[in-house]
């Protein structure tokens, strides 16, 4: 199966965590994570099983006035 | 010299120069630059993570005693992607503050009032700190200050452009009038202007393209907060007033030419 990372397809598998994708596909560092439009707290990122479909949004600061 | 603290929501700062990290050259210099400006509140904008790309953190160059961060939400069009960007960004960075910007028109990057003043009162209900960034309009400042922003932040010219306070009429209206404290933010391209804002009584001004793009981002930093403070010096020291005829300032008595 799989889910939107920022707008790009990226296979899962089944009944993988949003913790367990973020160490696949990020460096660490500060982050914010919003599945279909709805922040999840890191807290809840270990226990948060992803969706066939699920949208992620992954934000990072940068630079900016 | 020290001059009366600035009190925004539950934060308080020493300095009224707030600085916008955008445009320096590289982490290395907006650190300095912080550093050298004084500044205890920074902005930092929020971007999609750019997978499978190594990014160099803007965070851990922002990590001075006592400076604290702001984030805004650049890049959104309208008060739900705003909220939405404000979420993200409380979450990302453990703060309530936010520097609320909404400029749906990337030529002149003018703030759009409605969803503002929409985005504004959703929240500031859920416990955010909201400095929004608006044009230099009184009416809506006060519908601002209604629904609950901490601050406002009218523009002096649009953002970028360094024209300094070319709303400077309605800014002082602003300011005449506000309950909340008055950030002129956008368009100061010199230190003479962010001295200008602060003597009009403004309680603070934000600066980042005419830092950044200096050709010593470092010694304009410095520039810019002796100018912060030296205006706001003049505004608790209280100017004399603008007169229209002469008023001598050394004895008028003759005493080389005989009455």
């Amino acid at each position: 199966m799989h889910i939107y990372v920022n707008d790009e397809e990226t296979p899962i598998e089944s009944g993988e965590t949003l913790d367990s994708l973020l160490s696949r596909l990020t460096s660490g560092g500060k982050l914010a994570v919003a599945v279909n439009d709805t922040v999840i707290r890191q807290a809840e990122w270990p226990d948060y099983q992803l969706q066939a479909d699920d949208r992620v949004l992954l934000i990072a600061p940068v630079q900016g006035g | 010299m020290k001059t009366e603290p600035l009190i925004i929501g539950d934060y308080t700062f020493e300095s009224r120069l707030f600085l916008g990290t955008g445009k320096f050259g590289s982490n290395a210099l907006m650190h300095d630059a912080v550093f050298a400006s004084g500044s205890e509140l920074v902005t930092v904008a929020l971007r999609r993570v750019r997978l499978q790309e190594q990014e160099d953190e803007v965070v851990s160059h922002l990590q001075i005693p006592g400076v604290h961060l702001l984030p805004n939400t650049s890049g959104v069009r309208t008060a739900k992607e705003a909220v939405l960007a404000a979420q993200l960004a409380r979450e990302a960075l453990q703060t309530n503050l936010l520097k609320l910007e909404i400029h749906p028109d990337p030529r002149y990057l003018l703030p759009d009032p409605i969803e503002t003043l929409a985005a504004t009162e959703i929240l500031a209900k859920e416990g955010f700190i909201v400095l929004p960034y608006i044009n230099a309009d009184p009416v809506l400042c006060k519908r601002l200050e209604d629904v609950g922003a901490a601050a406002v932040m009218p523009l002096g010219a649009p953002i970028g452009t360094n024209q300094g306070l070319q709303t400077r009429a309605m800014l002082e209206i602003i300011i005449e009038q506000s309950a909340v404290p008055v950030v002129v933010d956008a368009g100061i391209g010199a230190p003479s202007q962010a001295a200008e804002a602060m003597e009009m009584g403004a309680d603070a001004v934000l600066v980042n393209t005419a830092i950044a793009v200096a050709g010593d981002p470092v010694a304009m930093a410095n520039a810019f907060r002796m100018a912060t403070l030296a205006g706001r010096i003049a505004f608790e020291a209280r100017m004399g007033a603008v007169s229209k005829s002469a008023a001598a300032s050394s004895p008028l008595t003759a005493f080389l030419a005989q009455e």
